[in-house]
């Protein structure tokens, strides 16, 4: 008889204690597959964020201003900006161009002041660039040219504004002296991420550059790529054209380059894979605690075997193979679980909101959980060969019965 | 020889005069010195900082300790006032359709970037009503005899619990002043470079102000025409003049 019918009929004959193991496992496949779901949807999250807000998927700036960007530097800008721009917009592999102007702003209402970030953007581009016409919750984007802001919904909630009022910013010229100027507001904006919300006012660039005596200048102009574009390749004509530029000592850097919560994120990705690890280790402890029980049980059975010729490794091999059934179907049961939550989550998501208040990150407050073929491929091989290969400790034991001895001892 | 006896016997008291000044008195004198019934200068801030010298001008018009008025004239931030009334500071940009009032924290931020802070520019009452003062001894300052004067706050409206002052023995002028928080810790230093004489009156006309929380960073203040005693144009201290 082959080992492996043998093993599934040891399998089948107590089918409550392997119906516990496969269970276990499977518990245990379906959290991992969820987990790293969920770190799949959070790490595509935290890259459009990244790359959509914050340092674009390539990122140009004065090669001085981040060495300084606590203190908002100004004066360290990137000069003519609108031609750096367009011929940046022509380079092969750029999807999308955002000239920003990024500045420090103060509110001074009643007895209160409030700070905020401003950000002078191109209207025209930045929509393409972030999709903002799908974000406003109020009112509509500024027109170009006119003093006219968008706020962040929690910002103008903090504030008491709506759409239709007015704010006096003051905030730090080129010439690190102070400005005022006077906004109506034009609209109120929902961003994904929650930070920006209570944070962030949009106006029209060439306004914020007359506002902060800013000429033709901005702090920072960000790239998209194209979705099949090389990101190294695209980042070394970006490094050119702006080294051939005559705008001043230019740095471009793409995302990967820029320290970011990403690195942090991709340091949690090796820590959950640990966790991960012990999830499994944790199931197998219950295949390890039920082949245990077998060999206990079954010493007379494992006694006859060895007496009629069944050597130790064969012995080995016999409880390894059933342990490595269940662990198929426990690891089949675990992925085909998760895959079956994750799926609507993925088109739902799940609102972190509350939670995500008064939190930095650049993580949107709905998450999106995304299936991972690679991932939840790894995670069925992964928990199969942890929970089969852990039988091996228990069964090591089997190897070393004397026939006799096992005979004697029921 | 009669005459050099007399010269000596007034020398000597001179300096018993000297020496028998309370700090009250030093203060008193300092202020009368200082403190203008009216005025109106001309002036620049140069500014040092960590990024470089930038300079803005202005023009100050002053009456007495209550109320200033200072309008930037450089081209950075021309039209730009700051106006104190009594204990409000109200900024006005000719960008911004309303004024903007400081107060609380905000009163700490810094005027245009320099050393100096919104809060520098509030207290009218005089030294006296809100600093109890104390002579700490004599010093030198720059070869010019100072006396060295506390104050520790007896209000609590103050933006420096403690100073101290070196106060020209000759000229009643602020020399140097250093000003600290409760905690004995040093936030400014100034130092005068130079003094002006308009009208009897003697004041510094050049100033530096470093503020010691800022890394490499100092303000210089100087005077370049002064005048005193002038009538000032009608309701130039008032909010709706502050934009004309």
């Amino acid at each position: 008889m082959k080992l492996s019918n043998i093993a599934l009929r040891n399998i089948t004959r107590n089918s409550r204690r392997s119906m516990l193991s496969i269970v276990a496992i499977a518990v245990a496949a379906m959290s991992i597959t969820l987990l790293f779901s969920f770190l799949a949807g959070m790490k595509n999250d935290l890259r459009y964020n990244l790359q959509t807000y914050y340092t674009g998927a390539i990122r140009v700036r004065n090669s001085e201003y981040n060495r300084y960007e606590q203190l908002h530097p100004m004066h360290l800008a990137v000069d003519n900006a609108s031609q750096l721009a367009q011929q940046l917009a022509s380079l092969s592999g750029v999807k999308g161009v955002s000239p920003r102007l990024q500045f420090p702003g103060m509110v001074f209402k009643g007895e209160e002041d409030y700070t905020l970030a401003g950000v002078g953007v191109d209207f025209d581009r930045e929509s393409a660039y972030e999709n903002l016409p799908d974000h406003l919750a109020d009112g509509r984007i500024p027109r170009e040219g006119s003093r006219e802001a968008l706020l962040g919904v929690g910002l103008a909630q903090k504030i008491g504004l709506s759409v239709g009022d007015t704010l006096t910013v003051l905030s730090t010229t080129r010439y690190r002296g102070s400005n005022a100027m006077t906004f109506t507001v034009s609209g109120l904006v929902n961003f994904p991420v929650g930070g920006m919300n209570d944070t962030c006012m949009l106006i029209p660039l060439s306004v914020a550059q007359y506002f902060l005596r800013m000429g033709d200048a901005v702090t920072e102009i960000l790239l998209k790529t194209d979705p099949g574009a090389d990101l190294d390749t695209v980042t070394r004509s970006v490094k050119e054209t702006v080294t051939s530029a005559s705008q001043g000592p230019l740095v471009a850097q793409n995302w990967t380059e820029i320290k970011t919560s990403y690195s942090f994120y991709e340091m949690a990705n090796t820590t959950y894979m640990f966790i991960a690890l012990f999830f499994f280790i944790l199931g197998s402890t219950v295949i390890v605690n039920t082949t245990m029980m077998v060999i206990y049980e079954r010493m007379k059975e494992i006694g006859t075997m060895a007496a009629l010729g069944m050597t130790g490794g064969q012995l080995v091999r016999l409880f390894f193979t059933e342990a490595l059934f269940l662990s198929l179907a426990g690891a089949f049961a675990g992925v085909v679980a998760g895959i079956a939550i994750t799926l609507p989550l993925a088109s739902v998501g799940i609102n972190f909101s509350n939670s995500m208040q008064g939190v930095s990150m650049e993580i949107s407050n709905v998450l999106y959980p995304r299936l991972n073929l690679r991932s939840t491929a790894f995670v069925f091989f992964y928990a199969v060969a942890v929970a089969s290969l852990s039988s091996l400790i228990p069964s090591r034991r089997v190897s070393r019965i004397n026939p006799v001895e096992a005979l004697r001892s029921i | 020889m009669k005459q050099f006896i007399l010269i000596l016997g007034l020398v000597c008291a001179a300096a018993v005069y000297g020496w028998a000044m309370d700090a009250q008195e030093i203060i008193t004198r300092m202020e009368e010195n200082q403190t203008h019934d009216t005025s109106r200068m001309e002036g620049k801030m140069i500014i040092q900082d960590r990024f470089g010298q930038r300079t803005s001008s202005f023009i100050v018009w002053a009456k007495g300790n209550d109320k200033t008025m200072v309008e930037f004239t450089s081209s950075g931030e021309r039209g730009q006032k700051v106006l104190r009334t009594e204990n409000q500071i109200y900024l006005y940009y000719p960008d911004a359709s309303e004024l903007i009032r400081l107060q609380g924290a905000a009163l700490r931020e810094s005027l245009l970037g320099s050393d100096v802070s919104y809060e520098d520019m509030t207290g009218n009452k005089g030294f006296l009503a809100d600093y109890k003062v104390s002579l700490a001894g004599e010093e030198s300052v720059d070869g010019n005899a100072c006396y060295v004067v506390n104050l520790d706050a007896i209000s609590r409206d103050v933006a420096y619990p403690k100073q101290k002052m070196w106060v020209d023995k000759k000229l009643f002028v602020m020399r140097k002043a250093e000003q600290y928080a409760l905690s004995g810790r040093l936030l400014k230093v100034m130092d005068v470079k130079e003094t002006m004489r308009v009208d009897g009156k003697i004041f510094p006309s050049d100033m530096t102000i470093s503020d010691q929380l800022k890394r490499n960073s100092q303000t210089e203040f100087i005077i370049d025409k002064a005048e005193i005693g002038i009538k000032l144009p009608p309701g130039i201290f008032s909010l709706e003049n502050l934009s004309w």
